[in-house]
């Protein structure tokens, strides 16, 4: 609808029409208010980004609390079972391919019945099976060294990534570790999501669960391996 | 404001309000099209932005309604500006200061806004506390007991749906009607717009808040992040614009109808119960819901990315098509007043509720100048 077409309304000029913020002054003071309190917010964070202190020499030696209880999980699918101890596990996920604990007061860890040309494509597809909208920043950290499921031998590698739960909760740094192995023909994945704890000699890789994921891992019997 | 036109004065009869109104392309006291009598509702012209039409999902017109259209543009600029900053910071990996200005970037345009068309009158302090002020503390609040609460999970969340999908987002909105409500019985906000202002104020404080609390641990990492860019960028759009624009949609829809409903300033000609409360309230819900399931359920990043666009884009529709009928519909008894200019197409028309002309509603007028209307210039003598 053209407004010309309604002659007796005659228009003023823009001039005519007040305005507390002209077009500039509003271009200008978005972008300046954006960029000074971005610029001040990254000093801030900058400035107090917690530093890491190796523990090294003058750090005692790691207390564990004794293993109160033991459990025994069984996966009747495919004949593996795993000890763990429900003080510090609870059975999270039960499916015939996939077992997830979760650590009472830590992360997860999940053993997944996978079929895969090789070891290094079932670590490979483990990754990828990691949402992408809660695991981001992905970065290879480098291989677990002696990795192993049940005293198998496998293999293994370690990420590094930043957490972001999908109920809106605040992001985290985490460490992911993932070690395939393979015995009686059943190819397992193990997942291990952790906190990351940069100033422990005693968390492996940063996991700060490790003592707690190690258990389990260890105690993982393959079929006929009892 | 002078009687109403006498048949003498030129005045034409309403098809849709049946009034003697001045003659234009728009009926200036209900706000119906003249020239077509089944175009009451004119959803080819926004009331508050009449060169849009209704259904179009913008979002300077949606949630800064006062503006007009000659003032927006500058708003529109520097919006898409800001997000074209966002992704290029993102993409250089520069993820603490591309966080933290999408974190900003709307909330600074609002207070710009506010500043602009006075919709706070005399009251700016009091106005900025409970809205703005109280959506920050709030947001800040709810992202800490959150943090505490979500636990890590290969998943995605330790918590279930009905937590995560259901039960967190129905706090988060609660929590963002909150302050404004405390505005609700101030005789001199009366009008469906100054909900959607607090309400809207209120939400992106929310936002801001929760997302810098909730991202503290990307702030606080290196200034330049690693990982693959395209995922944080997708992420900080997200959770930046996108989570900012839903929460100002959802909160301004209730806020809007809460205060249509609580005010009694409508004529009850495009009353309908899809429009009111209960249905607004329900969507604004249901939207929130919706996109924490979605969230939930969705693990790829991109497609999560696009559901939380496609919602985004439906809510401000449905924002508008309520704003639009709601500012038809408020009003009084025909007034005509003497020669103003319409801030929106800047004629000289009889001050009405609605502009002859152009058919802007003139409560979508910024506030101090629907208060007081512009007087036409001094003709040349």
């Amino acid at each position: 609808m053209s407004l010309a077409a309604f002659p007796p309304y005659g228009a003023v000029p823009h001039a005519h029409v007040p305005r507390r913020l002209p077009d500039r002054r509003v271009r200008i003071l978005a972008a300046g208010a954006v960029a000074a309190v971005t610029a001040a917010v990254s000093l801030v964070a900058v400035l107090v980004r917690p530093t890491t202190q190796a523990c090294g020499f003058y750090c005692g030696p790691h207390v564990e609390a004794p293993l109160r209880a033991a459990a025994t999980y069984v996966n009747s699918a495919h004949g593996f079972s795993i000890d763990y101890s429900p003080d510090d596990l609870q059975v999270s996920t039960d499916q015939p391919d996939l077992v997830e604990f979760q650590a009472v007061n830590g992360g997860p860890i999940g053993f997944r019945v996978v079929q895969a040309a090789s070891l290094d494509a079932a670590v490979t597809q483990a990754m990828r099976r990691l949402p992408s909208s809660s695991f981001q920043d992905l970065q290879e950290v480098g291989p677990v060294r002696g990795a192993e499921i049940g005293y198998v031998p496998g293999k293994g590698t370690v990420w590094s990534a930043t957490y972001y739960p999908s109920d809106g909760g605040g992001s985290s740094p985490v460490r992911i570790a993932v070690i395939a192995a393979q015995s009686n023909g059943l190819m397992v994945v193990s997942t291990m999501v952790s906190a990351y704890d940069a100033g422990n000699d005693h968390a492996p890789y940063g996991l700060s669960d490790d003592n707690v994921f190690d258990y389990p891992v260890s105690n993982f019997h393959f079929p006929g391996s009892q | 404001m002078s009687d109403v036109p006498a048949p003498g004065d030129a005045a034409v009869r309403c098809p849709h309000c049946d009034e003697p109104v001045p003659p234009g392309a728009y009926c200036g006291n209900c706000g119906g099209h003249l020239a077509d009598a089944e175009a009451g509702r004119r959803r080819f012209a926004y009331a508050a932005a009449p060169h849009e039409s209704v259904h179009r999902a913008a979002v300077v017109s949606t949630l800064f309604p006062h503006l007009p259209h000659r003032h927006a543009h500058v708003f529109r600029e520097v919006l898409g500006g800001g997000v074209a900053v966002v992704i290029l910071l993102a993409a250089l990996r520069l993820y603490t200061p591309a966080t933290i200005a999408a974190a900003l970037l709307l909330p600074v345009l609002y207070l710009l806004y506010l500043y602009e068309v006075e919709v706070y009158e005399h009251e700016p302090v009091p106005v900025l506390a409970v809205t703005a002020v109280a959506g920050v503390v709030l947001g800040m609040a709810y992202s800490l007991v959150l943090q505490h609460v979500s636990q890590l999970a290969l998943a995605g969340t330790g918590s279930g749906p009905l937590v995560s999908g259901v039960l967190l987002p129905v706090i988060a909105q609660l929590l963002m009607v909150a302050g404004p409500l405390l505005l609700l019985s101030r005789a001199h906000f009366d009008e469906v717009l100054d909900g959607l202002t607090f309400g809207v104020a209120a939400a992106l404080g929310f936002t801001l808040a929760t997302v810098v609390a909730g991202e503290w641990h990307v702030l606080t990492a290196s200034l330049r992040g690693s990982g693959v860019p395209t995922d944080s960028m997708l992420r900080i759009v997200r959770g930046g614009i996108l989570a900012a624009v839903v929460n100002a949609t959802t909160t301004g829809l209730i806020t809007a109808t809460l205060w249509q409903r609580r005010h009694h300033r409508g004529r009850g000609r495009h009353r309908s119960a899809w429009r009111g409360l209960p249905a607004s309230a329900g969507v604004a819900l249901v939207a929130q819901i919706g996109l924490g399931l979605a969230s939930y359920f969705i693990q790829d990043l991109l497609l999560d990315v696009v559901v939380w666009a496609m919602a985004a884009a439906l809510l401000l529709v449905w924002l508008r098509v309520v704003l639009h009928h709601a500012l038809l519909d408020e009003g009084g008894a025909l007034r005509v007043g003497a020669p103003a200019i319409c801030v929106e197409c800047h004629h000289v028309v009889p001050t009405m509720l609605f502009c002859p002309s152009c058919g802007a509603a003139r409560s979508a007028a910024p506030k101090q100048l629907h208060v007081r209307a512009i007087p036409a210039p001094e003709a040349p003598a």
